[in-house]
């Protein structure tokens, strides 16, 4: 009995040590951002990190952003959210009509259950940036960006005064291991664009050389083809980006081979189907198996089986017919129109629905298939 | 202080019954002259509350909400820190009238920040209004009664409630913006009338600022053999690509369909075969930034010839070097066009000392011809151009490396160096 005991201080201590690590990290992260108003001139892609800190992509102002919601009280259960015309909503509350209006991304706080919506308030150059929090009973409110702690990374090679043409799109950000991973495709040269940013971000900057990866079709040709959509995925306890191009190969990537300046080759895993873009996907377990939903521009919402994504050897000859290769998937038949989405518990996602073809968009939850 | 009249005003106070339309002399415009009769009389009372929509006469969409002359017992409760959001909303909002529908209270208010200064409350739309669209700012005197005896229940009995009408309303529009169609569509780049099957992309460049979110709607690619649309011929990214000022768009033809092996191009083919004639039809209902179609539509023609897999090799180019002590022209030829805007950017003028020339770039005949004009004179002496090895032809091909690299065939050649240097020497004037 006395060993028993010993045993299980032994085990509420590590508890202990553990709660007062992450409590610690925690602390250490926030102290990295400094309290003011981020001069934020677009907000596109999100991504939560740690302890409710949202990255936003800033592609008008060159750079990312990590802003501290303050939004870590665990909700006591995550609500389905339903909110019908959820643009013409964020609309009438930046006093404009929908069709002034670009929802740009979703992202669910993980701590919270919250959504969080980046939105352009306008359509031409001189569109301004907003953040809209939703909570589970559907209420929508600002997040205000004045006085808030942040810190941002300016992205390398901003525009400059020489370079007024040219202006760098952020596709998509995630972040995995310590680093924000943010995927961008320059309005001139042609290249896909992958740099890593170790967060907190360090006052000295980062190392800004983007990470080459090169998408060999078939064996035969290698290009840089722009990434549409990625996220992050732990293949035998090894963590990896599954990017999504194009019509619509996925590849996998190593995440510790993404390094600075470093030449990659993504291995081709599936082959989704041409004449479609993805969307955006998310990562999910179900009854012990993972998986992963992908939403697409012509060919619906597809479950994705990652079963075998560790030992997949890539596609290295063409797929006959209009068939599919690699990896088996499911089409999601009562999924339409999701063009984004993200996860808000182990059993529901959420969801924007192009709800009709006027532009109306929902924001729907879903039990996760 | 200049007279203005806010002309498209509509206002209304709760117990008339009807409308009015507001023609008020003011510097800051306010509605409450025009008031009806009857709530003229209620608002002459010293504590009547007055709801008014202020802007300044320069910017009518720069517009606030006032109410004037509540009661100080009310305001010393609006000062107080337990003031909230949701409590302001219920004394005071503004919200969004959709054309032609009832107000709909499921909308939400909104986004500004509230503040008392003196006797007046005054809330200021976190943006501005926008023109052509109406507003409706409502004040509940009644609420404002409730949370005053909320937050101080000694004084809240006091807070003139009982003396004034419980609702006032107020609606504004900001006058809309003339709609005159002056936008166009200036140049459409690459410019040759001839162009490889295999090109990667358009430049659309615009006379003035465009609006996002419409421009794979705009843009049709037709084949002039079929007199059909190609079926998805393009990259379709939801953020398009725009230059920052929004005057120039960059259309990417779908890589998929370019690159060999990969299963679009084998299952639906190439976007362009050489040897036939497409047409980039720009449609002229594409609005412009402020909301207004293009003053016409555009429609570039072109014949298709054989790929280009090739980089392009500055060795192959032929410098001519201007005369000294001129401010003449350096003029740099190239054997294939190249992309416009990297061959303005990424080429450079250097000299001796390997300090950068300053001057004006422009390119010419197709994008086969470069020039740079310095902004002193030349001086007799060695320089060098620098090229950034990102440059492109039409195709994607780019000085390091083609756009697709056969890693079965022979070993294509790379170029791993972020420039190369393209020496050439000034000679002294001829006497």
């Amino acid at each position: 009995m006395p060993r028993i005991r010993v045993r299980n201080l032994a085990i509420a201590l590590l508890a202990v040590c553990a709660v007062v690590a992450t409590i610690a990290r925690a602390a250490e992260t926030r102290a990295s951002l400094k309290k003011g108003t981020p001069d934020l001139k677009s907000a596109g892609p999100l991504a939560f990190g740690p302890d409710g800190i949202l990255f936003i992509g800033d592609t008008k102002g060159a750079a990312l952003f990590a802003i501290d919601t303050g939004d870590r009280a665990p909700a006591a259960e995550k609500r389905a959210a339903l909110v019908k015309d959820l643009a013409g909503k964020v609309a009438a509350m930046l006093g404009t009509n929908a069709k002034q209006v670009a929802i740009n991304d979703l992202a669910v706080n993980p701590l919270s259950g919250n959504i969080y919506l980046s939105v352009s308030r306008g359509r031409g150059p001189d569109a301004l940036p907003a953040l809209v929090r939703i909570h589970a009973n559907g209420k929508l409110e600002e997040v205000s960006l004045e006085n808030v702690p942040f810190s941002k990374a300016d992205l390398p090679n901003p525009p400059g005064a020489t370079e007024r043409g040219r202006a760098e799109s952020i596709t998509d950000v995630a972040f995995a291991d310590g680093r924000v991973f943010v995927a961008g495709l320059s309005n001139e040269e042609f290249s896909s664009r992958l740099i890593a940013i170790p967060f907190p971000f360090s006052s000295n900057g980062f190392d800004g050389a983007a990470i080459e990866i090169y998408h060999g079709a078939h064996g035969r040709f290698e290009t840089k083809s722009p990434i549409r959509t990625f996220v992050t995925y732990r293949i035998q306890n090894q963590p990896y980006m599954l990017a999504a191009y194009q019509c619509t190969p996925l590849v996998k990537l190593p995440v510790a081979d993404l390094k600075a300046g470093a030449h990659v080759k993504g291995t081709t895993i599936a082959e989704l189907g041409n004449r479609n873009r993805p969307l955006d996907m998310i990562v999910y377990q179900k009854d012990g198996k993972d998986y992963l939903l992908m939403t697409n521009s012509s060919r619906g919402v597809m479950k994705i089986r990652t079963e075998g994504a560790g030992s997949a050897e890539g596609i290295t000859t063409p797929v006959p017919g209009g068939g599919t290769k690699g990896l088996g998937y499911d089409t999601i038949a009562s999924l339409k129109g999701v063009a984004q989405m993200d996860q808000l518990d182990e059993r529901h996602a959420v969801l924007l629905v192009q709800a009709d073809a006027n532009g109306t968009i929902d924001l729907q939850t879903i039990e996760l298939p | 202080m200049s007279v203005r009249y806010c002309l498209p005003a509509l206002i209304l106070v709760a117990g008339a019954t009807s409308f009015l339309e507001g023609i008020a002399p003011a510097g800051e415009c306010s509605l409450a002259p025009n008031l009806p009769s009857s709530a003229r009389e209620d608002d002459q009372s010293p504590t009547a509350p007055r709801l008014v929509w202020k802007f300044p006469a320069s910017d009518p969409t720069k517009a606030a909400v006032e109410v004037v002359g509540a009661a100080p017992a009310a305001l010393q409760a609006l000062s107080r820190p337990e003031m909230t959001l949701d409590r302001w909303t219920l004394i005071l909002h503004i919200r969004v009238l959709s054309a032609g529908q009832p107000p709909r209270d499921d909308n939400p208010p909104l986004w500004g920040s509230y503040r008392v200064a003196g006797n007046i409350i005054r809330f200021e739309p976190r943006f501005r209004l926008e023109p052509g669209m109406r507003y409706r700012a409502a004040f509940d005197l009644e609420q404002l009664h409730a949370v005053a005896r909320v937050l101080i229940p000694s004084q809240g009995a006091d807070s003139g409630a009982s003396r004034s009408p419980t609702k006032l309303i107020a609606e504004y529009s900001p006058p809309a913006r003339p709609a005159h169609s002056t936008t166009q569509v200036a140049h459409v780049f690459p410019t040759p009338k001839l162009l490889p099957e295999n090109l990667l992309r358009f430049y659309i460049c615009f006379s003035a600022p465009m609006s996002r979110g419409e421009a794979y709607r705009r843009i049709t690619l037709v084949n002039e053999t079929t007199g059909k649309p190609v079926d998805a011929p393009f990259l379709e990214l939801d953020e398009e690509l725009w230059t920052n000022d929004g005057t120039r768009f960059t259309l990417l033809i779908d890589p998929g369909r370019i690159k060999r092996g990969l299963k679009p191009r084998e299952e639906v083919g190439p976007v362009l075969e050489a040897g036939r004639s497409y047409s980039l039809v720009i449609d002229r209902d594409w609005p412009d930034a402020a909301g207004n179609p293009l003053k016409a539509g555009f429609r570039k023609t072109f014949r298709v010839g054989p790929p280009d897999d090739r980089s392009p090799d500055p060795k192959t180019w032929t410098v001519r070097p201007p005369q000294a002590n001129s401010r003449d022209h350096l003029e740099v030829r190239f054997p294939e066009p190249l992309d416009r805007a990297l061959v303005e950017r990424l080429i450079a003028v250097h000299d001796a000392a390997g300090q950068v020339v300053q001057g004006e770039v422009s390119a010419a005949q197709d994008e086969t011809v470069w020039r740079f004009t310095p902004r002193s004179r030349w001086q007799t002496g060695n320089y060098f151009l620098t090229v950034g090895t990102e440059l492109e032809d039409v195709a994607g091909n780019s000085v390091a490396r083609p756009f697709e690299v056969d890693v079965a065939g022979p070993i294509s050649k790379t170029v791993s160096a972020k420039t190369v240097a393209l020496p050439f020497g000034i000679g002294p004037v001829a006497r």
